[in-house]
C-alpha cells in the first residue's frame, strides 16, 4: 500500500467515525427519556427528583440546548482529546473506558483464542473426511453452537463447572480464572461460525489443482493440509473473524452482564439507558475506531496471506 | 537419545496442569470466620469522586448522616443530639460531643458545614432539593450547626437524613473518611470495596472484621454466588427464585416491608378511564392477594392505599376494600360510558415482574368486559412517556429512602407533584391528581407540625384517590435478603440502603 492509498483510508476512516458519531448522538437525541430525570433519580437511590432539581440539571449540562449545538461542543472537545464527563459522576469518560478496557480486550482475546482452537481443527477434520462421523459431529456442534443463546451457555458453564465441579468461580474480573468461563461461553459462538467456513473453504481449496500436485509429488499430508491449503483457505476466515469482532463487543454485553466483568459492553449499556450522552458518544467512537482500523487490519493480512491480492497500490 | 514424552503427551500434560492451576485459583468459598461479602445490585464505587471520593453513601454506613431514619420510618438523633425550629425558617441542629471521624479528627460544626458544601458545590440542585440556599448552612458555634431554608419547611430534619448527607471530613484527600463504624480499606473500580471496622467508633467496635460490597448486576447471578457460597449475602434476590433458597440447607431469605407501594396510576384526564363509574369496575376487578401470592411469590402485602403501611402517616388499615367481586365490576362497566375502547396500560421494561402483573390485571379486565393492551418502554423513556399522559394506565412503584416521606403524596396527587406537572401547565389536566381540594389538603399536611395533622391530612387524601378509583392498589413492596444460613445478625430496616451490617456472625 502506497502513501496516497494509505490517505485515502484513512480520510475515509474519518468520514465514517465522524458519521457513526452523527447518527449515534442524533439517534440517542430523538430517543424519549430525559438524561436529567433519569441521572438524578439513580443518582437519589430512586428518589422522584424535583421539577426545579430537573431543570437546574438539565441548565449544568448544556441539554437545553439544540442538537447541533450540543453535538459541536462535543466534537469540539473531541477534537482536542476531550471525551468529555459523565453527566452521573462527573467522572472523565477517557478514564472510564480505560478502567474498562484491558477486561473486555483480555475477553475479546481469549474468545478468540476459544473460538480459533475449536474452529480451526474442526473445521479441517470436517473438511478432510467430508460426510464422516466426525463431519457429521462437527457440523451438529457448530449448530448448537450458534444456536445457543450467550447468556444460557454462559449459566449452564457456571451451573455445571462452579457449582457442580467447582472449578471455576461464578463471577468477577480479578484473575485469569475468571476469564475461563466468559471466554468459553463467548468464543463457543463464534467458534461455530469460522468451523463452518473454514471448512467450506478447505473443501473448495482441497479440490484445487496444486493440491492434487502436492500429493502426487509425495509431500506427508499434514504438511498439504497446514502449510499449503490451510493458508489459502484462511482468507474468507480473516474475513470473518474481523467481522467477528462486532459478534465480540455485543456479546460482551451479555458476557459481561452473566460473569459481572465490567467491561465497555455494560458501561455503554448503562449508559444507553441513563441516558449518559458523553459516556454512550465516547464509548460508540471507541468502538468506531477498534471496528474501523480492524477492517484495516483484516485489508493488510489478506496480502500476507495471498500476494495475489492488491489493496491499490500501483496498478501495473 | 530416548524421547522422554511426546509431542502430544506434552501439550496434554501442559493443559491438564493449566486446569488444575486454574481450578486450584478457584477459591471463591465463604468468607471465613468474620469476614462477610455482601452483593449488591449497584456498583458501590459508582458515585462522583469529588464528593464521596468514589463510594456510595448508601448501604456501607462510612459516612452518617446528622438524623437517623429509624425502622418506624421516622426521624431520630445520629451525629446531631437534638434540633429545634428556632423561627419558621430556621433550624438549629446540635452536635454529638463524643463523634471522631476515622482519621481521629472530632467532629465539628465546621466540618459539617464543609460537608454540606460539598454537596452543594458539586450538585447545584441539592440545596433546591431540601429548601435551603447556597449558603444557608452556618456553624453557630463549635457543635451548633444552623439550617434557613427558603420557605416554612416543618419536614426538614427528615430530608436530610438522606444518606446523600452523610458527614465528611473536611480533607479532601482520596481517601474516604467519615464517622461511620466502618472505614474504607480498599476500592475496586467498578468491582467493589472492602470496608474494616473503625476502632474508635463511639458505640463500639462493629463485628465483621472485614466487610466488602460486591457489585454484580445480574439477579441470576448473585443467586449463583450465593449457592456456590462465594458471597455471605446477596441483596435484591428475585421474588421467584426465593423459595428454592429458603429450602435449600446452605441458605437462607430474609424479607423485610419497604416504603415502597405498587401501583396502577389511573389517568382520570384521558377517556375512557376519565369514568369514574369505569374506574371503579377496573378497583372491583382486582385481586391484591392474588397478584402477591402467584406473581410476587407470597413476598408482599396486599395494599388497599397508594402508601405502604410502613410509612407513619398511612393509613391502610383504615381504608376501605373493593373486593375482588367482578360480578360488581361487570355492573359498574354497564352502567359507565365505556364503548369498547382498549385501555393502554404502561409499563417500565426494567421491573420483570410488572409485565406478569399487567398481563394478570389485563385478563381480569377482559373478564368484566373492558379489553386492554399492554405497552412497554424502557426506563429513561418510561417517565417521559407516563407525564405525558399517553397511557389510561401505568403500573408504578412509588417508595422513600429517608425518613422524608411528604414527597410521595405531593409527587403523585399534587397538581404541580412531578407524575402530574407536565399535563397540568399544558392544559390544566394531570395524570392522577383529584384536583383542588386534594392540593389544598396535601399542602396542609405538608406544613403540619405534628405527625397527628399531618396523618389526619393526608388520610383524607388517600381516603379520596381510593374511593375517586384514582389508583388501584396492588401490593406493598418487600425486599428480598439471600444469606448463607449460618450468617445471622442482619438488622432490617425498611430502607434497605441502611440496612445495619454491624451485628453480622457466623453460627457454627
Amino acid at each position: 500500500m502506497n502513501g496516497q492509498e494509505l490517505c485515502k483510508r484513512l480520510l475515509t476512516m474519518a468520514i465514517v467515525l465522524l458519521g457513526v458519531s452523527l447518527l449515534t448522538y442524533g439517534l440517542i437525541f430523538i430517543t424519549p427519556g430525559d438524561p436529567a430525570r433519569t441521572i438524578l433519580t439513580q443518582q437519589m437511590g430512586g428518589q422522584i427528583p424535583s421539577q426545579e432539581a430537573v431543570e437546574q440539571f438539565r441548565a449544568e449540562n448544556g441539554l437545553d440546548d439544540p442538537f447541533l449545538v450540543q453535538y459541536a461542543h462535543w466534537m469540539g472537545d473531541v477534537l482536542q482529546g476531550d471525551l468529555g464527563h459523565s453527566y452521573y459522576n462527573d467522572r472523565s469518560v477517557s478514564e472510564m473506558i480505560i478502567q474498562r478496557l484491558p477486561n473486555t480486550i483480555a475477553l475479546a482475546v481469549a474468545s478468540i483464542f476459544v473460538a480459533l482452537v475449536i474452529a480451526i481443527p474442526a473445521g479441517i477434520a470436517s473438511a478432510r473426511n467430508p460426510g464422516s462421523q466426525a463431519d457429521y459431529a462437527a457440523q451438529i456442534g457448530s449448530l448448537i453452537g450458534v444456536s445457543m443463546p450467550n447468556f444460557w451457555l454462559g449459566y449452564l458453564l457456571i451451573i455445571v463447572c462452579s457449582l457442580r465441579l467447582n472449578l471455576f468461580p461464578v463471577a468477577g474480573a480479578a484473575g485469569l480464572e475468571h476469564l475461563i468461563l466468559p471466554s468459553l461461553t463467548l468464543g463457543s459462538g463464534m467458534a461455530a461460525v469460522i468451523a463452518r467456513l473454514v471448512r467450506t473453504a478447505m473443501l473448495d481449496v482441497l479440490d484445487d489443482a496444486y493440491i492434487q500436485a502436492a500429493r502426487a509429488k509425495g509431500l506427508r499430508e499434514r504438511i498439504i493440509i497446514y502449510k499449503h491449503a490451510l493458508r489459502n483457505a484462511l482468507v474468507p476466515v480473516v474475513t470473518i473473524i474481523g467481522l467477528q469482532l462486532s459478534y465480540v463487543l455485543n456479546g460482551a454485553v451479555v458476557i459481561e452482564v452473566v460473569f459481572q466483568r465490567p467491561g465497555l459492553g455494560t458501561l455503554l449499556v448503562d449508559a444507553i439507558f441513563a441516558r449518559d450522552y458523553p459516556v454512550v458518544q465516547g464509548v460508540t467512537l471507541l468502538i468506531g475506531v477498534i471496528f474501523v482500523l480492524m477492517n484495516f487490519a483484516v485489508d493488510l493480512t489478506y496480502s500476507r496471506l495471498d500476494p495475489r491480492i492488491d489493496l491499490g497500490g500501483d496498478p501495473t | 537419545m530416548p524421547k522422554l514424552c511426546s509431542r502430544r503427551e506434552l501439550l496434554g500434560g501442559t493443559l491438564a496442569g493449566a486446569v488444575g492451576l486454574l481450578a486450584g485459583c478457584s477459591s471463591s468459598e465463604a468468607d471465613a470466620d468474620d469476614s462477610f461479602t455482601v452483593a449488591l445490585t449497584r456498583d458501590p464505587t459508582r458515585e462522583k469522586w469529588d464528593v464521596y471520593n468514589g463510594i456510595t453513601p448508601y448501604y456501607t454506613h462510612v459516612f452518617e448522616p446528622l438524623v437517623d431514619t429509624t425502622t418506624e420510618m421516622e426521624t431520630a438523633p445520629l451525629l446531631a443530639t437534638d434540633w429545634e425550629a428556632v423561627d419558621e425558617t430556621t433550624w438549629e441542629f446540635s452536635l454529638r460531643e463524643d463523634v471522631t471521624f476515622h482519621n481521629g479528627a472530632s467532629l465539628t460544626a465546621d466540618a459539617v458545614v464543609h460537608s454540606f458544601n460539598r454537596v452543594f458545590e458539586q450538585w447545584a440542585w441539592v440545596p433546591g432539593w431540601i429548601g435551603v440556599t447556597s449558603d444557608g448552612v452556618t456553624a453557630v458555634d463549635d457543635t451548633t450547626v444552623r439550617f434557613e431554608t427558603t420557605e416554612p419547611f416543618p419536614a426538614f430534619p427528615g430530608t436530610i437524613s438522606h444518606q446523600y448527607f452523610g458527614i465528611q471530613h473536611p480533607d479532601e484527600s482520596e481517601t474516604p473518611t467519615g464517622t461511620g463504624p466502618y472505614q474504607v480499606d480498599e476500592v475496586k473500580p467498578g468491582q467493589s470495596i472492602r470496608l474494616t471496622p473503625f476502632a474508635g467508633y463511639r458505640d463500639g467496635t462493629a463485628n465483621p472484621t472485614e466487610l466488602t460490597f460486591e457489585w454484580i448486576k445480574d439477579p441470576n447471578t448473585r443467586v449463583l454466588s450465593l449457592e456456590k457460597g462465594s458471597v455471605d449475602v446477596a441483596q435484591q434476590i428475585p421474588k421467584s427464585r426465593a423459595t428454592a433458597l429458603a429450602d435449600a440447607p446452605e441458605t437462607a431469605v430474609d424479607t423485610y416491608l419497604t416504603p415502597e407501594a405498587g401501583l396502577v396510576a389511573v389517568n382520570l384526564y384521558r377517556s375512557p378511564t376519565d369514568d369514574e363509574q369505569l374506574r371503579k369496575a377496573l378497583n372491583w376487578a382486582v385481586d391484591q392477594s392474588q397478584i402477591v401470592d402467584s406473581v410476587l411469590n407470597g413476598i408482599g402485602k396486599p395494599a388497599r392505599g397508594p402508601i405502604s403501611s410502613t410509612i407513619p402517616w398511612s393509613v391502610h388499615d383504615d381504608l376501605p376494600t373493593y373486593g375482588p367481586d367482578r360480578d360488581r365490576a361487570r355492573e359498574l362497566v354497564a352502567a359507565s360510558g365505556y364503548n369498547n375502547e382498549t385501555l393502554s396500560i404502561l409499563i417500565n421494561s426494567k421491573n420483570t415482574d410488572d409485565r406478569t402483573i399487567a398481563q394478570t390485571l389485563s385478563g381480569w379486565f377482559e373478564e368484566i368486559g373492558v379489553t386492554s393492551e399492554i405497552r412497554q418502554v424502557d426506563p429513561a423513556s418510561f417517565n417521559d412517556t407516563f407525564t405525558a399522559g399517553e397511557a389510561n394506565l401505568t403500573l408504578v412503584g412509588f417508595g422513600s429512602n429517608s425518613a422524608a416521606c411528604d414527597y410521595l403524596i405531593r409527587a403523585m396527587f399534587h397538581s404541580e407533584g412531578s407524575d402530574n406537572r407536565k399535563r397540568y401547565q399544558q392544559d390544566g389536566t394531570g395524570i392522577y391528581n383529584p384536583g383542588p381540594e386534594v392540593d389544598r389538603l396535601i399542602e396542609q399536611g405538608y406544613r403540619a407540625e405534628t405527625l397527628e395533622a399531618k396523618r389526619d391530612y393526608y388520610a383524607e387524601v388517600q381516603r379520596r384517590v381510593v374511593d375517586t378509583g384514582a389508583v388501584i392498589p396492588l401490593y406493598y413492596n418487600e425486599s428480598v435478603f439471600g444469606r448463607q444460613a449460618d450468617v445471622a445478625g442482619i438488622d432490617g430496616h425498611p430502607v434497605d440502603n441502611m440496612i445495619e451490617w454491624s451485628g453480622l456472625t457466623r453460627e457454627q
